[in-house]
Formats: structure tokens, C-alpha cells, sequence
């Protein structure tokens, strides 16, 4: 318990969005365009294409070696003053781990989050002890919880329906509503989805079970990045605005830049090195 | 003149005599009024001392002064937003300290503060793998042999409650938690608990660990003060347990009640309320409130068997058989639930064992004298603020011991609330502009947000970025972070306290009697400053106004009473006038006046009223002092404090029944005033004529 919540819950909507784990194999991965519109010449797509689509969502995203970035967060919130904070994020998708590292500003600096298989742990310097996030928490009562901090894996998770051929400012959009599959356990059961013709998610709204509405995501900036693991793309979001539409007036903002995907150092995901940065 | 009240007085006195059924009346109307003055302002008087005493002298001081501009009103207790007061500040205690001290009456004043901040306990899963992290990393074998059998003791319980969860119905996640529970009791595991602790750990914690329950938070009001100026100044205040915070150290003393009521073990607290209850005469054969408590207690009670460490466990077994009359080799959880079967019969002596055997042997508190403590705080800076602080100790307010409500605020030095409390810095907002200048990020409305963000003429902006060679990662350009200390932490420069912010200060009087007039004085003092002045009643919130709140209904009734009382008596009067037509009209003829006729009516309720009011504040004072020597009993903690204990012991004062008196005479002649004018008009003929 050492930063905003809701600064947190941009943090796990960054990796919900960012977090590649179930790789298809490079050769399954569709490639950019394949998302030109519905087929047919304009025909309502059925629903194979729709998980089809989504699967370019997921595998456009997926890595399968390790990730570094910056990121900065600012946070916004009604009646009070902005914050904001600079972190690193470390991933390594194949072992479903996730080292979230603050180094600014001064008083945050040192704090981390490191996330070991449905285990997310959070780290305090100034306190020396660490703290278990549950996976259920709502975390500080914001509308994040566990179920962020998940690779993207819409195409299993969700059954799409069609809603219609739209238009989002300039850009032609699928707009596409995902229902949360039966069993399944996920934060937001229902998502109107927006995705353009190259597979990228522009504009994603978070419902309830009753449908209402709870937070709108924008994703105007996305990153391609060749990884030398994969063989191949992986795209990342360069910009994220959340919106909370529950306390009007109250947004994040995360801007994702110097990534790299270079093999991370093999002891990097352990609690020792996180107490290390800041002892 | 003397002979002319005495004439008036004695006609008065006869007349009483000769108009009984109207004297018995309007007599026992008054002797009620009186009687009700007297006892009223008697229980006033005293619930305002009891409340002053209660919160006075243990937090509020007989004025607190803050900031002008505050946004709320001060309430130390926590008004109906709690915790969210917006008090504003003053920057510098120092800077205003010797201005307020120098007002004739004070006679000191401290600093303070209100934070709120949480208190976390994980669950026992995590906490025993904690601490046996700990053991492993000093390499204690005795310890980490004792948590090894309790990480194992608790996997046996969640083992056993999957089973029963399973019989119900199994799904996936079951399946796989009773793979992760039977490995985690397996030999094979703790095998490599001696080969590799490192990874068994890290199995542990990231495996094992989801499976155990979650951690409880509580949250704590803290009041940050100088803690030797106060422990001078508020002489209510008692440690009970424990030591006083030195001058210098980061420290906190926790209210009792708040431990015992809000922090105990579950278990524990569901006895010790079943035994309150009890006390009061209430039985768990009627009481279905009570039986479910019993239930809670005996749903709670596994617990107990992975809390105690295992080299005590064949002791509580044996005592547990022997009260049940079960064979010593029955198993521990089975025991519990037996034990905790309770009803009337074995109630108090079941208690005392638990008591005695079980409470010694486990931690009933989550945290003890002694320990530190890490509070957190979301700061006035927007960020999250944890602190380690030291508990010195535990207190309780005298006369107040088991209210809630006297005990819920937590006492904390000042340097600690400053940190918890975060006042946003200029130099934290420099910060922040120069990591958003960095960013380079634009500003977007959200009405406006997907015209600004995918209006504009540029396509989705993907670019691409190629990241060459294949060296690790984590180099040069990994963050350098600023080492923390956190040993230097835990003290600082007590000659350094009074420098900085404050959110209000108590200011203790010499003579409380003079309040208004201090309250005046500091107000002139502080207006120039920027701070106001409250009184003791307005700082502490929904108590201290309670007494305003009774004041102002025992007033209301009083005047409604006497009101009433005067329409009856007038009444009463005016049939009395005229039945007495022709006693006056014979006055008036054999030479009465018309104001010795007035004068010799009001004179006559006003010697009624006299005696009546006597009577009435006597039966008055009678009462009181039987109230004084039984007490009232305050039922609830809210009333305790209210009562400054748990019973009010009503004092009645002298100023009571002259005030008694005086109402009732006042009363009196003003019900009085129409019917004596109306004797005055009486015409000696026509009363001799025998007309009305």
C-alpha cells in the first residue's frame, strides 16, 4: 500500500493492455491490415471472424521473451491536486512475472510491485516490509482488481457480437460488444470494443453486469517494436487515457516510452532485488 | 410598611387556608415546577462536567484554536464525514505558540494534529511465512522448525476445509488447491526446506500463500502531539501498559478499549462480549444474539490450533479433554468445537480456561507493546505515506476504561503525524511540473477527448522502433534509487517539534469558570493571526454538542412546562377571583384600595409560590441526592462519555434551587397579574348586591 490507487489501477490497466503471455506461434499471427472491415464488402461479420480479430488483438500484443519500459503516470482527481509518478516496468511473459519499480518523484522512489504467478506483492523501503495484493481486491476501491495485471486474452475470455462499422474522430472502427464466456472469471463482464482496420484497439468502455458504464480506455498512440524472442512485431501501447465515468472528473494518464526487449537479468524478479534498488 | 406586608401575608396565609382544593392545585403545580428546575439543572450542570471531564481533560483542552479558513469544523472525535476534516493549517506552532500562552488564564498549550491512517495484519498463511523468512534468513532452526509446523498446521486446516468445500462441489481451482495443499504438507517439500529454503520459500509464498485468508486492515484516528507537553497537560490520560513515548522518539500510545474491542483476536472478543452481556443479565438460553456470538466464536476457533506454537499444543489438548471428558489423544480442531459449545452452565468457567490456558499461549492482539507498527496514510499530497512507528504503550482515559469511544484515538508524537499527514510540498509540485514538462504530454478534455486524440489529420500513430543487440537489460541504465535508512527513522530532534505544522492547539485554563471570557480574549489574540478560537463543546464534535443538545430540550420542556403551567394557574386564579367577588367588594368598602387588593392577591401566590417552590426544590435536592448515591447507569458508550463514566453521580449546586425558587415565583406572579386586576375592578356595591 504505497501509491495512489487509482494511479494502481493505471498501472494494471497498462499491463491488461501490455501483457503478452499466450503466444500463438509467429507463423498463426496475422499480419497488420488483415483488418480491413467486415468481410464481405461490408457484410455483419459472424462470430468466427470476430474471434479471429480478436485473436490479432491478443497476438499483436504477445511476447514471448522479456520487456522493459518507462512509464509515466499522472493521475487525476477531482478536488484534489494531480500526482503523478515515473516507474520501470520488467516483464518476463514466460514465467507470468512482472516488476513494477517507482523512481519518481523522490518520495516514491524505491517502492515496487513485483507480481509471481496470481501473486502480487508490493514493497515499501521506508517501511522494509512487503504486502500481499489480493486477487480479488478492488484495489483501493478503484475499478481495478487482479484480473488487470492478465496477459490480453480477449479471444479466450469474451464471446464478441458485432454492434456496427463506426466511425471514432477520423478512423474506421469495428465497434464490437465482448461478453464474458461462461466460468470464466474476469473484472468487467461486459466491453464494447473499438479496433481499427490494422487490429489496434483504439477505445475500449468497461461495463458492469447491469451495463453500466464504468471507465472508457483511449489508445491514440501504439509502439512496434521487432523482438528477437519472438520473431516478430509486438505492439505497445505508447499513450493510455483512462476515464473513470463512475467519479466524473477523475482520470489517468500513462505515456510508455524507451522499451526494450532485451533479456532481462535471470535474478530480476525476486523480492531481493527489489529491496536491494533502495537499501 | 413592614406591618403592611405582614397584614398582606397573613391575609395571603388565611386565604391559602380557606381556598384548599385551590391551594392543593396550583401548590402542587408549582412544587412540580420547582422540583423539575431543580433536578434538571442539577443533571445539566453535572453531564457538562462529566462531558468536560471526559474529553477536557484527556484531548480537547478547555479551547482548541486552528485555521480560519478551514473548510470543516474541527471534531476531534470525528464529526459525520470521519476522518476527512479539512482543518487547513498552521504552518509554525512556534510562530503563534507565545502569543496564545500569553492571555491571562492560560496555563498551557499544545500542539496537534488529526490523521487517519490504516493498520495492516495479513492473514496468519502469510504472517507465519513471514516470519519464518525471517528465521531463515538469521538461520534460527528452533524458530523456523516452530513456523514450519505452523505454515504446515495451517495448510491442514485449509486442506480440511477444501474437503468440505469439495464434497459440496469440486471444480478446477479446488482440484488444483488441494494439489498445492497436499504438496505443501508433504515430506518431500520440507525436505527441500532444508536443501534449498530460498526456492521452498518462494514456492511457499507464491502457491501456498493465495490459498490462506486475507489480511484485516484497521484504521486508527491519530492525534500527533507533542508527547511530553501533553502527558504533562491532559492528566486524564493513564498508561496502563507499557511506558510513556520518550522526547525525541517516533512513538504511539493505543487506547485500550480501542484494542480490545476493535483489534483482539475474534475469538476473544466474541467471549469477552457474550460475558458483558451476561454481566448485565442476559442468558444464553434466551438470548439469540448471544447463541449466534457462541456460533461465530466456535466457526472462528481453528484458528487457535495453527496460532499456538506446537511445543504448546499437547498442554491446551489436555486441558481442552479434561473439561470435556474426551480422551487427551483427541484431535485439537475437534476439541475446539467441542469447547466452544457453551451455554449458560459452562460459560464463565469455559471462559476463565480460555483465559487461562489458551490466551497466555497465542497472540491475541495484533500487535503488543513493544512492537513496531507500520501506519499508512493516504497524505494531503495525494500520495500513500507508510511509517514505522514503535508502540510505547497503551493508555486509558480515567473513569472511562471500557468506552470506545475515549480510547479510539491513537496518540502519536508529531514528527510521525507530519509524515502521515503529507502537506504537499512546493518542492514536490517542482517535481512533479518538471516530470510532466519532460513527458511532453498535452492536456485533454474529456468532453472533447476522441475529437482531440483521433480527430486530428495524423493517422494512429504507430511507429516502429528496432531494438538491436541482445545483451541483458538491466545495465547501465537501471535506476539508481536512493538508499533508505530506515534505523535513522525511529528518532529525531525533540528541540525541532514546536517548528513545524500543526493542525490545532489545546489551550488548558487556569480557572475553566472563566471560559467565555478566555474564549473572547484568545479569539481578539488569534483573529490577527488567521486562526479562530472554539470552545471546548465545538472542537470535539457530536459529543460536545451533545450537551448543548440536552440543554436546549431540558430548556425547551422547562419553558413549555411553565408556560402551561401559568395558562392553569391563571385559570385557577380567575375562578378563584370570582368566587371571592364579594370578599374583595367588602374590602373595598370598608376602605381597600385597589392596589391593596392587587397587592394582596399576587402576595398570596407569591407566598404560595414561596412555599411551594421551597417544597418543590427540596423534593428536588432530596431526589438528586438519591441519584447521587445510586448513580444512573450509562447503558451505552456513547452516554459513558457523555456521563464521564460509566455511571453520572448528579451534584446539586445551590445556585440549582435558587434558580428553582426563583422560576416558580416568577411564574406564579405573572399568572397571577390578570386576576388581581380583575379583584381590583370589583365594585363594593355591586359585591354587596351579591352580583357577580
Amino acid at each position: 500500500m504505497s501509491l495512489s490507487p487509482n494511479i494502481l489501477g493505471a498501472l494494471c490497466a497498462l499491463v491488461a493492455v501490455a501483457s503478452p503471455l499466450a503466444v500463438a506461434a509467429p507463423t498463426d499471427v496475422p499480419q497488420p491490415g488483415v483488418l480491413g472491415g467486415p468481410p464481405g464488402g461490408g457484410a455483419v461479420p459472424g462470430e468466427a471472424d470476430l474471434v479471429q480479430m480478436l485473436k490479432v488483438v491478443d497476438d499483436r500484443q504477445a511476447n514471448t521473451g522479456d520487456y522493459r519500459s518507462i512509464a509515466y503516470l499522472e493521475q487525476k482527481e477531482k478536488g484534489k491536486a494531480d500526482t503523478a509518478f515515473e516507474v520501470v516496468f520488467y516483464r518476463r511473459d514466460a514465467d507470468d512475472k512482472l516488476m513494477i519499480l517507482f523512481t519518481k518523484p523522490k518520495t516514491e522512489a524505491g517502492k515496487g510491485y513485483l507480481r509471481v504467478d496470481k501473486n502480487l506483492f508490493l514493497y515499501d523501503p521506508t517501511v522494509g516490509k512487503w504486502e500481499r495484493r489480493t486477487e480479488r481486491e478492488r484495489i483501493g476501491g478503484t475499478n481495478s482488481n487482479r484480473q488487470d495485471f492478465d496477459e490480453s486474452r480477449l479471444a479466450v475470455e469474451y464471446t464478441p457480437k458485432f454492434v456496427a462499422m463506426e466511425k471514432l474522430g477520423k478512423h474506421d472502427v469495428t465497434h464490437m460488444t465482448l461478453s464474458m464466456k461462461e466460468g470464466v472469471d474476469v473484472a468487467f463482464p461486459t466491453v464494447e470494443l473499438y479496433i481499427d482496420k490494422d487490429g489496434n484497439i483504439l477505445k475500449r468502455e468497461d461495463k458492469a453486469l447491469s451495463g453500466k458504464l464504468l471507465r472508457t480506455t483511449y489508445y491514440p498512440k501504439w509502439n512496434r517494436i521487432y523482438s528477437e524472442s519472438k520473431k516478430g512485431d509486438v505492439y505497445i501501447p505508447g499513450e493510455i487515457r483512462i476515464f473513470d465515468e463512475v467519479e466524473k472528473g477523475n482520470s489517468t494518464l500513462i505515456q510508455i516510452r524507451e522499451t526494450d526487449l532485451r533479456p532481462l537479468d535471470a535474478n530480476l524478479f525476486t523480492k531481493a532485488w527489489l529491496e536491494s534498488k533502495s537499501r | 410598611m413592614f406591618a403592611l406586608v405582614r397584614l398582606l401575608v397573613h391575609l395571603g396565609l388565611q386565604s391559602l387556608k380557606a381556598h384548599r382544593s385551590k391551594t392543593l392545585i396550583v401548590g402542587g403545580l408549582m412544587t412540580f415546577g420547582a422540583f423539575l428546575v431543580v433536578v434538571s439543572l442539577a443533571l445539566l450542570e453535572s453531564v457538562e462536567r462529566g462531558t468536560r471531564q471526559s474529553v477536557v481533560e484527556s484531548i480537547s483542552g478547555d479551547i482548541q484554536i486552528y485555521d480560519k479558513l478551514a473548510k470543516d469544523k474541527l471534531s476531534l472525535f470525528g464529526g459525520f464525514t470521519f476522518g476527512t476534516e479539512e482543518l487547513g493549517n498552521i504552518p509554525s506552532f512556534n510562530k503563534v505558540k507565545d502569543a496564545i500562552a500569553a492571555v491571562d488564564n492560560v496555563r498551557a498549550v499544545v500542539p496537534m494534529g488529526i490523521a487517519t491512517a490504516g493498520v495492516k495484519s495479513p492473514g496468519d498463511l502469510d504472517h507465519a511465512l513471514d516470519d519464518l523468512r525471517k528465521a531463515v534468513d538469521v538461520g534460527d532452526r528452533s524458530q523456523i522448525h516452530d513456523l514450519s509446523a505452523r505454515v504446515k498446521s495451517i495448510a491442514r486446516v485449509l486442506l480440511e476445509q477444501q474437503a468440505k468445500q469439495a464434497a459440496i462441489t469440486e471444480t478446477a481451482a479446488s482440484s488444483e488447491s488441494k494439489v498445492l495443499l497436499e504438496r505443501a504438507l508433504s515430506d518431500e517439500l520440507w525436505a527441500d526446506m532444508d536443501r534449498d529454503p530460498g526456492g521452498t520459500l518462494d514456492w511457499l509464498e507464491s502457491k501456498l500463500g493465495p490459498l490462506g485468508e486475507q489480511g484485516n486492515q484497521a484504521f486508527m484516528r491519530l492525534v500527533g502531539t507533542d508527547m511530553p507537553t501533553f502527558e504533562k497537560v491532559f492528566n486524564r490520560v493513564r498508561i496502563v501498559e507499557g511506558t510513556a513515548v520518550p522526547p525525541g522518539a517516533r512513538g504511539v500510545l493505543v487506547g485500550k478499549s480501542l484494542l480490545d474491542k476493535r483489534l483482539k483476536f475474534s475469538v476473544a472478543m466474541f467471549l469477552d462480549l457474550v460475558h458483558n452481556e451476561r454481566t448485565k443479565g442476559e442468558t444464553i438460553a434466551t438470548s439469540t444474539v448471544l447463541k449466534e456470538t457462541l456460533q461465530k466464536a466456535q466457526r472462528a476457533s481453528p484458528r487457535i490450533a495453527y496460532l499456538l506454537p506446537p511445543r504448546e499444543v499437547p498442554a491446551v489438548k489436555d486441558a481442552l479433554a479434561k473439561e470435556l471428558a474426551q480422551p487427551p489423544s483427541t484431535e485439537l480442531v475437534p476439541l475446539l468445537s467441542s469447547f466452544f459449545q457453551m451455554d449458560d452452565a459452562n460459560f464463565e468457567r469455559r471462559l476463565k480456561l480460555f483465559y487461562d490456558v489458551i490466551g497466555p499461549r497465542i497472540q491475541l492482539y495484533p500487535f503488543k507493546v513493544g512492537d513496531t507498527i507500520t501506519l499508512s496514510s493516504f497524505t494531503k499530497s495525494g500520495y500513500l505515506k507508510s511509517m514505522n512507528v514503535k508502540v510505547y504503550g497503551v493508555y486509558t482515559v480515567q473513569g472511562l476504561d471500557e468506552s470506545i469511544i475515549a480510547g479510539a484515538l491513537s496518540l502519536v508524537d508529531l514528527v510521525t503525524f507530519r509524515e502521515l499527514y503529507g502537506q504537499r510540498t512546493a518542492v514536490l509540485d517542482d517535481e512533479l511540473a518538471a516530470m510532466k514538462k519532460s513527458a511532453g504530454i498535452k492536456e485533454v478534455d474529456r468532453g472533447t477527448a476522441e475529437a482531440d486524440l483521433f480527430g486530428g489529420d495524423d493517422d494512429i500513430a504507430v511507429t516502429v522502433k528496432t531494438v538491436e543487440g541482445s545483451g541483458v537489460g538491466t545495465g547501465s541504465s537501471d535506476p539508481v534509487i536512493e538508499k533508505v535508512v530506515r534505523d535513522e527513522q525511529m528518532t529525531f530532534d525533540q528541540n525541532t517539534v514546536g517548528d513545524g505544522l500543526v493542525l490545532s492547539i489545546a489551550v488548558m485554563l487556569k480557572d475553566p469558570s472563566k471560559l467565555r471570557a478566555t474564549l473572547a480574549a484568545l479569539s481578539k489574540v488569534c483573529e490577527p493571526l488567521g486562526l479562530q478560537a472554539v470552545d471546548w463543546q465545538q472542537a470535539t464534535g457530536f459529543i460536545g454538542q451533545i450537551t448543548l443538545v440536552v440543554r436546549a430540550v431540558l430548556m425547551t420542556a422547562i419553558f413549555i412546562l411553565f408556560l402551561v403551567t401559568i395558562v392553569i394557574l391563571n385559570n385557577s386564579m380567575v375562578m378563584a377571583t370570582l368566587e371571592r367577588v364579594s370578599e374583595f367588594g367588602t374590602l373595598r368598602a370598608i376602605g381597600a384600595q385597589r392596589g391593596f387588593v392587587n397587592a394582596m392577591v399576587v402576595f398570596e401566590t407569591a407566598v404560595l409560590g414561596f412555599l411551594s417552590g421551597l417544597f418543590g426544590a427540596g423534593l428536588g435536592v432530596a431526589f438528586v441526592t438519591w441519584l447521587h448515591g445510586v448513580g444512573i447507569p450509562a447503558p451505552a458508550d456513547l452516554l459513558q462519555v457523555v456521563f464521564g463514566g460509566p455511571r453520572l453521580y448528579p451534584t446539586v449546586e445551590a445556585s440549582n434551587v435558587v434558580a428553582g425558587l426563583v422560576a416558580t415565583l416568577i411564574v406564579g406572579i405573572l399568572a397571577t397579574l390578570y386576576p388581581a386586576r380583575l379583584a381590583t375592578r370589583v365594585q363594593p356595591v355591586v359585591a354587596m348586591q351579591g352580583k357577580d
